[in-house]
């Protein structure tokens, strides 16, 4: 019997990792050097407020354009007289015949997030890295490709992780949340009253997942919809990378955590693989849907699983169930 | 030179190998390329041509020596390697000559020159929290249920949508196959066959195969690009389910037999029966009904006989379990 692999974690040492700027800039590394997760590898200037002005805005005569502090008057609209609310200067978007006012450029350091070799360079604005990865599957994903430093809870229960939320979120920008083995939609409701922009689980109800969805929230499933717990092979790797940064490709349902040293990745990567007694498998069958076990017995068209040390043989039809490498 | 012609649906893999008129083998997969679960590792086209060349190597045949022919439904796979070759499947399936096709799996209903699907952004509509399974149909579509509930739940989103849309045509003057992922199975199941007679609201008389396996789909596939008819599609290759007389309210019926034999049976309202018949001899049947009129025709039995369906709202009495449980006996007698 032939039976289709997944597989949950996958090692690599050749996977490319582009960093790229938010706005054209410096890079301050170059081909062949080798980088860490805090090395910056450029920086740029970015505006992070800008001020659109209406249509019919006159700026005043002999303004000076490229340097205005907060409070200065820009010019006229109407009657009224328009002020900078900050720090900026003025400049004509051609296109839409309009003005904006945007905030003087604040300094922004591209930082490597990962071990590895430069490979190659986009002057000014990005740079290709090879590093070493573990990727891990997430069969469910919506939202935006992200990266950022993970926070791993203790696979808390649903009650729990509210209380997590509040205590351990104060500074939720630019991190990524594994909150648990399964999220339904009041946690992610919650989470996103505290502005959490990325969240991954081992589970997601339906509700929470089209909550997530049209919020723009990234979300991150490792196993399905339900109430399905993440894998002990999945949770045991994430509780040791916990504040490692790391990255969310949403449409290649990758999630990739980058590693310091080589891995070991020999293993052939067949997508189909002869079924034998002691593989491990994932059963898509109630009552244990989503559970592990081991296969005990072949049958034609069935196999019998054992999901732990002892539990009963469980009889499993093709094709609900799958490989588990 | 060998030719394969595979057929990709929306949960199982149909593959036939063609060598000669007489020598000729079908593999069949319920594993199909799921992207959510594969896709970080392998690609649609590495799955299928793992399998094809194990599928070879079973049948002592060289995969380089093989001409191979690719369709599916709802899209057909993308292959890089020139040696595939796609197949529209629209092309495959509005060119049945003499048959009228419908294809049924979890999401859609196809049948010449039109298709309805029951799903919205992946998820079907009528699922609720508890049913993890219905659920993740969308991750794992090629998943089977095993519980009668899960399966009906299932059939109702298809059946929804066909009886809501006006525009299917049934026609009772050509034999209805079906076939898709939906009927895939090894054994058989009395479920597969209230469904089909549910799907059908027109009332009329139709003559009903059932094609499990995709086989004239993948012969009409090797003839259509050997431009040929290396293989013939004939019905007798398929399943004969039997005769469906479906109409609104009472329904009466007179059966005569080759040697002379005849019976009238009367069929109330509201509900199915079954005559069982010979399964290869012919029958001459009057029937009379208000909404199908009197129709004269002459039927083979098939493995069900004939089977007399008055049910007013076919989709609700889909979703009464109790209801499905005592048709499915009726059926099953």
């Amino acid at each position: 019997m032939y039976v289709p692999v997944i597989r949950k974690i996958i090692n690599r040492n050749n996977t490319f990792l582009e960093r790229v700027l938010p706005e054209k800039g410096d890079i301050s590394v170059k081909i062949g050097d080798k980088v860490s997760p805090y090395n910056p590898l450029g920086s740029c200037k970015i505006s992070y407020n800008q001020l659109i002005l209406p249509q019919k805005f006159k700026p005043l005569e002999n303004l000076n354009f490229g340097k205005l502090s907060q409070g200065a008057t820009l010019g006229k609209f109407k009657k009224e007289y328009i002020h900078a609310p900050y720090n900026g200067f003025l400049e004509k978007d051609i296109l839409k015949d309009r003005w904006i006012f945007k905030e003087t450029g604040r300094e922004y350091t591209l930082l490597s997030g990962a071990w590895g070799t430069v490979k190659n360079i986009v002057e000014g604005r990005s740079v290709l890295l090879e590093i070493s990865s573990k990727d891990f599957l997430m069969p469910v994903t919506c939202g935006n490709i992200c990266s950022g430093e993970l926070i791993v809870f203790p696979n808390p229960s649903e009650l729990l992780i509210g209380s997590f939320l509040e205590n351990f979120t104060k500074d939720v920008s630019g991190k990524i949340f594994y909150i648990g083995g399964h999220v339904g939609l009041t946690t992610v409701m919650k989470a996103h009253s505290l502005n959490l922009s990325t969240l991954l689980a081992g589970s997601v109800s339906k509700d929470a997942y089209t909550f997530a969805k049209s919020k723009n929230i990234s979300l991150g499933v490792f196993e399905g919809f339900g109430e399905i717990p993440t894998s002990k092979v999945i949770f045991d790797e994430l509780k040791n990378i916990s504040s490692r940064f790391v990255f969310f490709d949403v449409e290649r349902h990758l999630f990739r955590v980058p590693m310091p040293e080589k891995l070991d990745n020999t293993v052939v990567k067949k997508p189909l693989k002869q079924l034998s007694i002691g593989d491990t498998v994932q059963i898509f069958q109630a009552p244990y849907f989503g559970y592990m076990g081991t296969v005990d017995t072949i049958n034609e068209s069935s196999i019998l699983v054992k999901i732990s040390k002892n539990s009963n043989l469980i009889e499993v039809f093709m094709p609900n169930f799958f490989l588990v490498l | 030179m060998p030719i394969i012609t595979a057929y990709v649906g929306t949960s199982n893999l149909c593959i036939l190998l063609y060598k000669s008129k007489t020598d000729y083998e079908f593999f069949y997969s319920p594993y199909i390329y799921l992207p959510n679960l594969f896709s970080n590792y392998t690609t649609e086209e590495e799955f299928y041509t793992t399998i094809i060349k194990l599928f070879c190597k079973k049948n002592g045949v060289e995969f380089d020596k093989c001409d191979i022919y690719v369709s599916g439904f709802v899209a057909v796979p993308e292959f890089k390697d020139p040696k595939f070759k796609r197949v529209s499947f629209v092309k495959l399936f509005d060119n049945m000559p003499n048959i009228y096709p419908v294809l049924v799996n979890d999401f859609a209903f196809a049948t010449k020159f039109f298709m309805v699907a029951s799903t919205s952004y992946g998820f079907l509509k009528n699922v609720t929290e508890d049913t993890t399974f219905s659920v993740n149909k969308c991750v794992y579509p090629n998943l089977r249920p095993l519980e009668l509930s899960s399966q009906l739940t299932l059939d109702k989103e298809v059946l929804d949508a066909v009886a809501k849309d006006k525009a299917i045509k049934w026609d009772p003057n050509t034999p209805i196959v079906f076939m898709g992922s939906r009927f895939y199975a090894e054994e058989e199941r009395d479920l597969d066959y209230l469904y089909m007679f549910s799907l059908i609201h027109t009332p009329g008389v139709y003559d009903i195969y059932l094609d499990r396996t995709h086989t004239l789909l993948l012969f009409n596939m090797l003839n259509t690009v050997t431009e040929k008819d290396k293989l013939s599609l004939n019905l007798a290759n398929i399943e004969h389910v039997g005769t469906l007389i479906t109409g609104k309210g009472s329904v009466e019926c007179l059966i005569s037999s080759e040697n002379g034999d005849a019976k009238v049976i009367d069929v109330d309202k509201n509900t199915i029966q079954k005559h069982s018949l010979e399964e290869t001899s012919e029958y001459r049947l009057v029937i009379k009904n208000h909404s199908i009129g009197t129709v004269e025709k002459t039927v083979f039995g098939g493995k069900l006989g004939i089977i007399v369906d008055t049910r007013d709202n076919k989709v609700e009495s889909f979703g009464n379990i109790r209801k499905v449980d005592s048709y499915l006996r009726i059926l099953k007698n």
